[in-house]
């Protein structure tokens, strides 16, 4: 069975095809970075522009790699949410049409989900019930899996996603946007202990997350440290020492949430999710907690741990395996919640 | 040639299967921010309605603007995959064009759209004497869709009359343009402006019957690259938005 995968929840415009649910034929991301670098954030109605423009080319661009017809794919699935409203018109709009006129089945999945099934495209003999910690520039959820389309948010951030905390420090430290990837870099230059920052634990018993405090905290020593330059040198040691520091801080309080909730709840794995689940000092220290509870600790390849159309494809084909439709009702839904039920979605449709 | 035609400019939106026999079924959604969810319900029920499937249609016809980028968006997204996956021709009509064939009167007539920020979406059409803009009459454009504060329009319009030498000849505005700027705008344009109704629309059976002799006519347009007439440039706001509880 081939699925054609469609995502266009925020800035990246993406088409892949899936054939089975493990054999990525195609997987083509078009990043809207430049677009949208100079406002150092998303700006939604250009990124809904550029998504239009860009969506069939990329079809056509993930069909031609893949070796495949239009008319030889035998069904669509496209992130329906969370993300911008606006985007997600795009590439839901699109994938209904296809749906339609080539007379295959729809699936609307949720962003979210697509993050956490990137794991399962490598690893389909993954164990759950899963712990997930997905972390991204807008989400930052802990989540208990216990079966496939059964998941229960444990926490989630109360402000900044770990994502947005990254940017906001990179703009700060006058690093560039994306903020994640540059933080990580310039991090390694550094010295962690150099910089004292708060440690975040709004709440012990809580599994939410609070990243704003930390933050301002960053933005205060920045703006002390650099003695009042607005656009600190990239260079500077003490940005370095900031950046590994601030990076330390955040990467401590996402593990040990994530290992207290792991002893806490029964399960068999760990996955680790999320365009911030590309950062190699998360990564490291998460495989290092997942190997002392003696846990298998699963992560995406790093193309697909930011937002692509093979995880959504991949966690469609899941869904439609089964029995499940979307209606040619769809929409797209701003705030979906991975727990809530896809609207328009489910077995009878 | 039997075409499907799309129109989500507005918050009334509607879709049509127009051929040469004339308008075969329109379905209209006045269900404002809506059309996502269903322009393809109503596009299904009226071809069903029809006895008829997706591969019996064999062109697009899309209303391309100016009007709600979204909405835009929508129709447009939903045309140029119709046509890439049944392999037919796409045509935009403008929705401004499409407006002025729905008031469906003989004469000079100015479709005006509501744009939101004080301004308007206008143009100014001549239907053929005698004949009605609709369905067997067409459109001269005097005055090219430009989206503008209704004073402004009214003077782009009585300077493109002026060039016409056409001092005389009654105006009729129609569109949802006139319920925030009616008076401003026939203020501006003096006794010879006639408000015709608000309610007035562009219309997919519109929409087709313009685009069904330029279909057969062999004009068509690429379906990579075809984009909205947004009209204006966005308002660049930055997504500051946060992870809620």
């Amino acid at each position: 069975m081939r699925t054609l995968g469609i995502e266009t929840s925020c800035d990246e415009t993406s088409a892949a095809v899936l054939e089975g649910a493990t054999r990525l034929l195609a997987n083509v991301v078009a990043s809207q970075v430049d677009l949208h670098a100079r406002y150092g954030g998303v700006v939604p109605e250009l990124a809904s522009r550029r998504h239009l423009e860009r969506l069939g080319p990329i079809i056509d661009e993930a069909l031609e790699r893949a070796g495949v017809e239009l008319a030889e794919i035998d069904a669509v699935a496209v992130t329906c949410g969370p993300g911008l409203v606006g985007a997600l018109t795009v590439g839901v709009a699109a994938a209904k049409t296809l749906s339609f006129t080539l007379g295959r089945p729809l699936i609307g999945v949720n962003h979210l989900e697509g993050h956490i099934y990137a794991s399962f495209l490598e690893h389909p003999d993954l164990v759950l019930p899963a712990l997930v910690l997905i972390v991204s520039g807008a989400h930052t959820d802990l989540v208990l899996m216990s079966d496939h389309g059964k998941y229960e948010v444990l926490g989630r951030t109360r402000d900044d996603a770990a994502g947005e905390a990254f940017d906001k420090v990179a703009r700060a430290l006058g690093l560039g946007y994306p903020g994640g990837p540059a933080v990580d870099r310039v991090a390694q230059r550094g010295r962690p202990g150099a910089v004292a920052l708060p440690l975040p634990f709004p709440d012990e018993h809580s599994f939410d997350f609070s990243f704003s405090g930390l933050k301002t905290a960053v933005l205060r020593v920045a703006r002390h440290l650099s003695g009042g330059t607005p656009v600190p040198s990239p260079d500077a040691p003490w940005v370095a020492d900031v950046a590994a520091a601030f990076q330390g801080v955040l990467v401590e309080v996402l593990v040990s949430k994530t290992l207290r909730a792991a002893k806490a709840y029964r399960t068999r794995s760990l996955i680790l999710a999320g365009g911030v689940a590309a950062n190699s000092v998360l990564r490291a220290r998460m495989a290092d907690a997942a190997g002392a509870l003696g846990l298998p600790f699963y992560f995406p390849a790093l193309s697909l741990c930011t937002d692509n159309a093979g995880m959504v494809a991949a966690a469609g084909v899941y869904r439609l395996a089964r029995g499940e439709r979307s209606s040619l009702r769809l929409g797209a839904y701003a705030d979906l919640d991975l727990s809530a039920e896809v609207p328009e979605t489910g077995v009878h449709n | 040639m039997r075409v499907l035609a799309l129109e989500t400019a507005t918050p009334i939106a509607s879709c049509a299967v127009v051929d040469r026999s004339g308008v075969a079924a329109e379905v209209t959604l006045r269900a404002p921010m809506r059309h996502l969810e269903w322009l393809l319900p109503a596009v299904d029920v009226m071809l069903r309605g029809l006895a008829l499937g997706p591969e019996d249609i064999e062109a697009v016809a899309v209303s391309r603007g100016p009007g709600g980028f979204t909405g835009l968006r929508i129709g447009i997204i939903t045309g140029v995959m119709w046509a890439r996956a049944r392999g037919v021709p796409l045509l935009g009509v403008g929705t401004l064009e499409a407006l002025a064939a729905a008031a469906d009167c003989g004469g000079l007539v100015l479709p005006v759209l509501d744009a939101h920020r004080g301004e308007v979406a206008g143009a100014l059409y001549a239907s053929e004497a005698g004949g009605h803009s609709g369905s067997n009459g067409t459109l001269k454009s005097l005055l090219a869709p430009l989206v503008a504060p209704p004073d402004v329009l009214a003077r782009e319009v009585i300077g493109a009359l002026a060039s016409e030498g056409n001092d005389v000849d009654p105006v009729l505005v129609v569109g949802d343009g006139l319920v925030r700027h009616g008076t401003v705008l026939l203020g501006a344009l003096g006794g010879r402006a006639r408000a015709g109704g608000p309610h007035v629309h562009p219309r997919a059976a519109t929409v087709g019957l313009l685009a069904l002799p330029r279909l057969a006519g062999g004009e068509r347009d690429d379906p990579t690259g075809f984009v909205p007439i947004y009209g204006r440039r966005p308002a660049i706001r930055p997504w500051q938005g946060v992870s809620t509880t």
